[in-house]
C-alpha cells in the first residue's frame, strides 16, 4: 500500500521538474513565487523546466541569487513524441540545451517544440536527462541511455494521488533497477502553492480553447502538482528514499552561472597596427574636430575623461558597433539619432551617435557610464520607423547571422484579455464575455467591480461565479502569454548565438528571436543594440526633402540655431499640434504657463510632464518659480549650479548623482547605486544604510545635518519618477525642430504628418484642421492632381494624397500615374477607359468619387456614383449584356440633386476620415447656437466662473491615472479647442452621453488660470451619435 | 463484480494515528479496515465542487471496499464493493 508516514523533519528535497507561468498557458506561477515558496519550504535549490524554453531562467537566476537558493537551469523538450526534462549541468550542458531548443523550435508551428533522439545524440554532454511525467518503456529507456550516457538518465517517479500513480511508480522503479538506471522523485510542478490549481485548470482550457466543462476530460484531477516538501513527498514515495534525495544530489552537480561577459562582443574588425581603443580614440578626434570649432579645454578635459573610462570598463568595441551603425545610417540617409542616457557622453556625441552636446547642455557623464558599472551601458538609437528595416539588415550582414537576433518580448494578460479568455474559460455566454471585455476600460485602471457595473452586471458581484471570474482574472494579470519580437532591441554575441540561448524563427523569414526578453540581456551583460523606429524622423527626413522639393534647399537641422524666438513664443501660446513630445493635452495646458523661452526650458517642458512629476508635486514649485511668484532658492550654496538649470527644483536624475558626488562626496558608482537604490522598492533595513551613508558624506562637506535630511527627503520624494535629463534634452531638439518645420513650412510639415500616420497625438483629421487655421488650405484628392502622398502644391496648398482615399492599392495608382504622363483624364469615362487593364477596385472607384477626385472633370459626385453603380448591376447586367460598355457614363440618365456640402464632407469624412472643406461642427453651428452654445473663439472672452455651454467635436478623451478618476475631454469645432474637465461623479452620471457621442455640448463654469482655460463640467448633452464615417477620437490613460 | 453504492451510503469510520482509516460501522459491513491504496479526486470547482480522498481497503481481511472522505462536508461514504 502507500505509504503514509507522519512528518519527520526535512527531507533534502529539491525539485528538479517544475514548471513556472513561462510554460505558456500551462505553468501557473511566476518564477519568482516558486523561488519563494522553494525558500519557505526549506528547498536550498531549485529547477525551472519549462515547456521548450528557457524564458524565465534569467528571473529565477536572479531571484535565487537574491534569495541564496541554487538555480538549476532546464525545460522540457519533446523528443521523438516523447516528453524528457533535460537539466544543464555545466556551461557545455547549457549550450547543448540551447541548440537543441533552437533545433526543436525550427519548422514547428510558433510556440512548439519538437526534435528527435539523433538531435539528442548530438548535442548530449553536460545534460542530467529526467524521463519526464509519463511512464517511461524499456525500450525507450535503453535508447536514452545509449545517447546520453546511463549515469546521467533518471526515471522519474511521481505521485500525485490519482488512483494508479502508485503502482505506476513501483512499476518505473522496477524497470529501472532492469535497466541500472537511478530513480528520482519529481512532483512535476505546476504551481506554487495548491491555491492556484484552479488558474492552472483555466489556463489549461484557454490553453485548448475550451470551457472548463468542456475541459474536464483533460484538466489533472486534484491540486497536488504543487511544489512541495520533502516532508509532504515523503507521504506518497518515501519508500524510495534515494529517490527522494537524487533531486538534492543532482542539484549540487548542476552550476550554471550564465557569465557570457568574456564573450559578448562579436568582434569589430579595426585596422592593421589599431586596438579597438586606440582607433576608438583616433575617431573621437576625428570628430572632436567635426563638432567644436575650437576645441576648448573643457571639450579635451571630457573627452579624454570618458575614454578613460571606456578604455578601463572595457567598453572601446561597444562604442565601435554603434558608431559603426550610425555611419551606416548616414551613408544611407537614414535618419537616426540617439536617445537616453547615451546623450550624457561626449564620446556619443563625437561619434555621431547622440545630437546633443553634453558639454553646452550641461550633462553627467556618470549616469551614462562610470567605472564600477557592472552592466553594459544603453545605447538606444532611434531610426526612421520607415528605413529601420535597413539597418537591423545590415546588422544581420555585419556580424553574421548566427550571431545576431531579435530580443523577445513577452506577451502578458492585460484586463481586457483576462476578462475575455476567463469569462469564456468559466463558461460565461459569449454577450456577457463581449461586454465585459470591452467595459475594460483601456484607458483608465477600473477594478472588476466597476467593469461589470459598466456592463450592466452589477447584480451579479456578489455570485460565487462573479467571485471566481475576479480572483481568476486578477492572478492572471502580467502573466506571460506568448511571445513576440521586440520592436528594436537586437543581441549581437561573441560566440554563435545559440550557445548563448535559444532561438526561434521569426514571422519574418531567416529572422530569429531569442528567448532572452530585453531584461534578461540586460542583467546578463551582453550586448544589446536598441534600434527603434520612430516616425518623427521619418517625417522629419520627407519634410526635408519636400522643403528642397520646392525651394531647392534642404535646411541643415544639425546646424539649426536652438533661439528662435519666434519658435518659442508659438509654443508658449501650446501651438503644438503635431509638434513632437510638446503636442499632448498635458503639455498644451501647461505650455502658457512656463512659457519657454531657451532650450532648456524646453527640456525641462519635456521631463516635467510625465505622471512621476505631477504626482510628485514637482510641476506646481517649478511653474511658479519660473512665473516669478516664488523665489529661486536653494537648500545649500552646494545645490546652486546643480539645479540652476531647473530653478532649484530636482527633476533630472543627473542632478540626484551631482548632489551625492558634490554634496555627500559619494564616488560616482557609488552615487549610482544610491541613484537606483532609492527608485526602487526599500526594505527599512536597506533605507535605514542609505540615509546613514547619505548624511555622513554631507556632514563631511560641512552641509549642516537639518540640510542633510531635508535633502535626503527631496531626493527620496523625486527619486521614483526622476527623468533622465539627457534623454529629454535629446528629444527636446527633436521638438524644437518639429516646432520650427511646423513655423517656417507648415505646408510640408502637415504633409509629413498626414503621410506617416498612425503617429503622434492627434488624428489626422485634427492635423488637417490645424492646418487650415494656419492659413494651409488642405486640397481635396483629384485624380489628375493627387500623388501617392500628400504634398505641398505650393507655399500655402497641400492636395491630399491616394494614401488618404481607402482601398486604393499601389498597382492602380503606377497606372494612373503613367497615364498621366502621357495626358490628364478628361472625363471618368476617359480614366475608365486608359485604366482598363489594371482598374482599382470597385470600392476604391466609388471612394475617389466620394472624396471629389472627379469634380474638376465635370460630373456631379451622385451623378457619377449612380451611373457607375447602375453600370455595374444595372439592368444591362441583369440582362447578361457585358458590363463594360455599359459604364460610359455620358449616356442617358435620370437628373439627380447635386450633394450639397454637409454631405459632401461626410462623404470626405467616410473615405478620407477627414474634411478639406468645412469642419463638420461648422454644420451644427446654427443649432448650436440656438442652444446658447459659445465657439471657442468667444469663449477666450469669457471671464473666469461664468457658467457657459461650449460643444464640438470630442478629439480627446482622457483619464490620467495621476487625477483620481478626473476625465480631461478636448472638442474642436470650426475655430479651436476647447478643454473640458469633468470630476468623478459628473463623468458617472453623464459617461453614457460624453463617451458614446462624437459631437457633445457641455455646460460648465468657465476657470482660468494663467492663460489656460477649461470648463468644469456640470451636464452633457449628446449631439452626434458615434457615427461610423466621424473621426475617432484618441482616448487615453 | 463489483457493486456501485449509488448515491454512496453514509458510514461512520475510526481514523488510526496515521489518519487513514482503521475501522468502518455500517451494519455488516462492520470491521477493521487495512487499506490499500488512496486517491484524491478534486473536481468542478467551478460549479459543484467536489473534494473526496478515496480508500481502497480490506474489511475484515476478507472483502475488498472502496470508500471515500467527503472533505468538505467531513463525512464517510462506502461507494463500491468488490465482491
Amino acid at each position: 500500500m502507500t505509504e503514509r508516514p507522519s512528518r519527520r523533519g526535512t527531507t533534502p528535497y529539491v525539485e528538479l521538474h517544475c514548471h513556472s507561468n513561462y510554460s505558456f498557458l500551462d505553468g501557473a506561477s511566476h518564477p519568482e513565487e516558486l523561488v519563494e515558496q522553494a525558500v519557505a519550504l526549506g528547498m536550498p535549490a531549485l529547477a525551472l523546466t519549462d515547456h521548450g524554453g528557457v524564458y524565465g531562467v534569467v528571473k529565477l537566476l536572479n531571484h535565487a541569487r537574491r534569495v541564496g537558493i541554487r538555480p538549476v537551469l532546464g525545460a522540457e523538450l519533446e523528443i521523438d513524441g516523447r516528453h524528457v526534462v533535460l537539466l544543464a549541468r555545466d556551461m557545455t550542458g547549457w549550450s547543448n540545451l540551447c541548440r537543441l531548443l533552437s533545433h526543436a523550435h525550427r519548422d514547428q508551428p510558433k510556440g512548439e517544440a519538437r526534435t528527435t533522439i539523433a538531435r539528442l545524440a548530438e548535442f548530449n554532454r553536460g545534460l542530467f536527462l529526467l524521463t519526464g511525467c509519463r511512464p517511461v518503456t524499456e525500450d525507450w529507456l535503453r535508447t536514452l541511455q545509449d545517447v546520453v550516457g546511463r549515469e546521467n538518465v533518471f526515471v522519474e517517479l511521481q505521485n500525485h494521488l490519482r488512483p494508479e500513480d502508485g503502482w505506476v511508480a513501483a512499476g518505473q522503479d522496477q524497470l529501472a533497477r532492469r535497466c541500472r538506471a537511478a530513480t528520482i522523485v519529481t512532483n512535476n510542478v505546476h504551481y506554487h502553492a495548491a491555491q492556484r490549481r484552479p488558474l492552472s485548470d483555466v489556463l489549461t482550457a484557454i490553453r485548448n480553447r475550451m470551457t472548463l466543462e468542456e475541459a474536464r476530460g483533460i484538466l489533472k484531477p486534484n491540486s497536488e502538482y504543487h511544489l512541495k516538501d520533502g516532508a509532504a513527498m515523503a507521504t506518497v514515495l518515501g519508500s524510495y528514499p534515494a529517490a527522494l534525495e537524487m533531486g538534492y544530489l543532482l542539484a549540487q552537480e548542476c552550476s550554471v552561472d550564465l557569465d557570457f561577459k568574456k564573450v559578448r562582443f562579436p568582434g569589430y574588425s579595426v585596422p592593421n597596427g589599431e586596438t579597438p581603443f586606440s582607433f576608438l580614440y583616433q575617431l573621437c578626434q576625428q570628430g572632436a574636430r567635426g563638432r567644436y570649432h575650437p576645441i576648448t579645454p573643457a571639450v579635451a578635459r571630457r573627452l579624454q575623461k570618458e575614454l578613460e573610462v571606456i578604455e578601463k570598463t572595457g567598453l572601446a568595441e561597444f562604442f565601435l558597433i554603434n558608431w559603426d551603425l550610425m555611419r551606416f545610417a548616414k551613408e544611407n540617409g537614414v535618419p537616426g539619432q540617439g536617445r537616453g542616457s547615451a546623450a550624457d557622453s561626449i564620446v556619443a556625441y563625437v561619434l555621431g551617435i547622440t545630437r546633443v552636446d553634453p558639454i553646452e547642455h550641461n550633462l553627467l557623464f556618470e549616469r551614462f557610464l562610470h567605472e564600477e558599472m557592472k552592466t553594459t551601458p544603453d545605447i538606444d538609437i532611434d531610426f526612421s520607423s520607415e528605413h529601420r528595416e535597413k539597418v537591423i539588415k545590415y546588422v544581420y550582414d555585419k556580424y553574421g547571422w548566427e550571431r545576431t537576433g531579435m530580443v523577445c518580448n513577452v506577451v502578458t494578460f492585460q484586463p481586457r484579455m483576462a476578462a475575455r479568455q476567463v469569462g469564456k474559460a468559466l463558461g460565461f455566454p459569449p454577450d456577457v464575455v463581449d461586454k465585459l471585455s470591452k467595459s475594460v476600460d483601456s484607458w483608465f485602471p477600473q477594478s472588476l467591480e466597476e467593469v461589470s457595473a459598466q456592463a450592466g452586471f452589477e447584480q451579479l458581484t456578489g455570485s460565487a461565479p462573479w467571485r471566481q471570474f475576479t480572483s481568476l482574472c486578477n492572478q492572471v494579470l502580467n502573466f506571460p502569454r506568448h511571445l513576440s519580437i521586440h520592436v528594436g532591441g537586437m543581441l549581437v554575441t561573441g560566440q554563435p548565438l545559440i550557445d548563448v540561448v535559444p532561438v526561434e524563427p521569426a514571422t519574418m523569414p531567416g529572422r530569429v528571436v531569442v528567448q532572452f526578453d530585453k531584461n534578461d540581456v540586460e542583467d546578463l551583460g551582453l550586448i544589446k543594440m536598441d534600434m527603434l523606429g520612430l516616425r518623427t524622423l521619418s517625417v522629419i527626413a520627407e519634410v526635408l526633402e519636400m522643403i528642397k522639393d520646392r525651394t531647392g534647399e534642404k535646411p541643415d537641422l544639425d546646424a539649426l540655431p536652438l533661439d528662435d524666438p519666434e519658435v518659442y513664443a508659438m509654443c508658449s501660446e501650446a501651438d503644438t499640434i503635431g509638434v513632437f513630445q510638446i503636442e499632448s493635452r498635458a503639455q498644451m495646458q501647461t505650455l502658457p504657463r512656463t512659457r519657454p523661452n531657451t532650450f532648456n526650458d524646453l527640456v525641462v517642458e519635456v521631463a516635467i510632464i510625465r505622471p512621476g512629476p505631477i504626482q510628485g508635486n514637482a510641476v506646481h514649485p517649478y511653474i511658479r518659480r519660473k512665473q516669478g511668484r516664488e523665489p529661486v532658492t536653494y537648500a545649500h550654496p552646494l545645490l546652486e549650479p546643480i539645479l540652476r538649470d531647473t530653478l532649484g527644483v530636482i527633476l533630472y536624475q543627473e542632478q540626484i548623482l551631482e548632489i551625492c558626488i558634490s554634496v555627500a562626496g559619494m564616488t560616482a558608482g557609488k552615487a549610482d547605486g544610491f541613484r537606483r537604490a532609492m527608485n526602487r522598492h526599500r526594505s527599512h533595513i536597506e533605507m535605514r544604510s542609505l540615509y546613514d551613508g547619505f548624511i555622513e558624506g554631507c556632514l563631511q562637506n560641512d552641509v549642516p545635518d537639518q540640510t542633510a535630511e531635508e535633502l535626503f527627503k527631496a531626493i527620496e520624494g523625486f527619486a521614483s519618477f526622476g527623468f533622465c535629463r539627457s534623454h529629454a534634452a535629446a528629444f527636446a531638439r527633436t521638438s524644437y525642430e518639429t516646432a520650427w518645420l511646423k513655423l517656417r513650412h507648415p505646408a510640408e510639415f502637415v504633409c509629413g504628418l498626414l503621410n506617416n500616420q498612425p503617429m503622434g497625438f492627434y488624428h489626422p483629421s485634427v492635423l488637417v484642421e490645424d492646418a487650415k487655421r494656419h492659413g494651409v488650405a488642405v486640397l481635396p484628392v483629384d485624380i489628375n492632381r493627387s500623388a501617392e502622398r500628400c504634398l505641398p502644391e505650393d507655399e500655402g496648398r497641400v492636395r491630399l494624397g491616394f494614401n488618404y482615399v481607402k482601398e486604393m492599392g499601389s498597382a492602380p495608382q503606377k497606372a494612373i500615374f503613367s497615364e498621366r504622363i502621357k495626358a490628364e483624364f478628361t472625363s471618368f469615362d476617359d480614366f475608365h477607359e486608359r485604366l482598363r487593364p489594371s482598374l482599382p477596385t470597385v470600392e476604391a472607384i466609388q471612394n475617389l468619387i466620394m472624396v471629389g477626385a472627379f469634380d474638376r472633370l465635370g460630373s456631379a459626385r451622385r451623378d457619377l456614383l449612380w451611373r457607375f453603380q447602375e453600370g455595374r448591376r444595372g439592368r444591362g447586367r441583369k440582362r447578361g449584356i457585358d458590363p463594360q460598355p455599359s459604364l460610359r457614363l455620358d449616356s442617358q440618365g435620370p437628373p439627380l440633386p447635386a450633394l450639397d456640402p454637409v454631405e459632401k464632407t461626410r462623404l470626405e469624412y467616410q473615405v478620407s476620415e477627414l474634411s478639406t472643406g468645412r469642419h463638420l461642427v461648422h454644420y451644427w453651428r446654427d443649432r448650436l447656437e440656438a442652444m446658447g452654445v459659445l465657439d471657442s473663439l468667444a469663449i477666450k472672452r469669457v471671464p473666469d466662473g461664468r457658467t457657459i455651454r461650449v460643444g464640438g467635436l470630442v478629439i480627446v478623451r482622457q483619464a490620467p491615472g495621476t487625477a483620481r478618476k478626473i476625465r480631461f475631454f478636448t472638442l474642436e469645432d470650426e475655430f479651436g479647442h476647447v478643454n473640458v474637465t469633468f470630476m468623478p461623479d459628473i463623468y458617472e452620471r453623464h459617461r453614457k452621453v460624453a463617451n458614446s457621442n462624437a459631437v457633445i455640448v457641455v455646460e460648465g463654469e468657465m476657470q482660468r488660470q494663467d492663460g489656460v482655460h477649461s470648463i468644469l463640467a456640470r451636464s452633457v448633452i449628446g449631439i452626434q451619435g458615434g457615427a461610423k464615417d466621424l473621426p475617432t477620437s484618441h482616448d487615453y490613460r | 463484480m463489483t457493486r456501485l453504492c449509488d448515491p454512496p451510503l453514509a458510514i461512520e469510520v475510526a481514523l488510526g494515528p496515521d489518519g487513514a482509516p482503521r475501522r468502518i460501522t455500517h451494519g455488516a459491513l462492520t470491521g477493521v479496515l487495512q487499506p490499500a491504496s488512496r486517491w484524491l479526486a478534486e473536481a468542478d470547482w467551478w460549479s459543484r465542487p467536489i473534494a473526496r480522498e478515496y480508500w481502497k481497503t480490506l474489511l475484515n481481511s476478507e472483502l475488498l471496499i472502496e470508500i471515500f472522505h467527503d472533505l468538505p462536508q467531513d463525512a464517510w461514504f462506502l461507494e463500491r464493493i468488490y465482491d
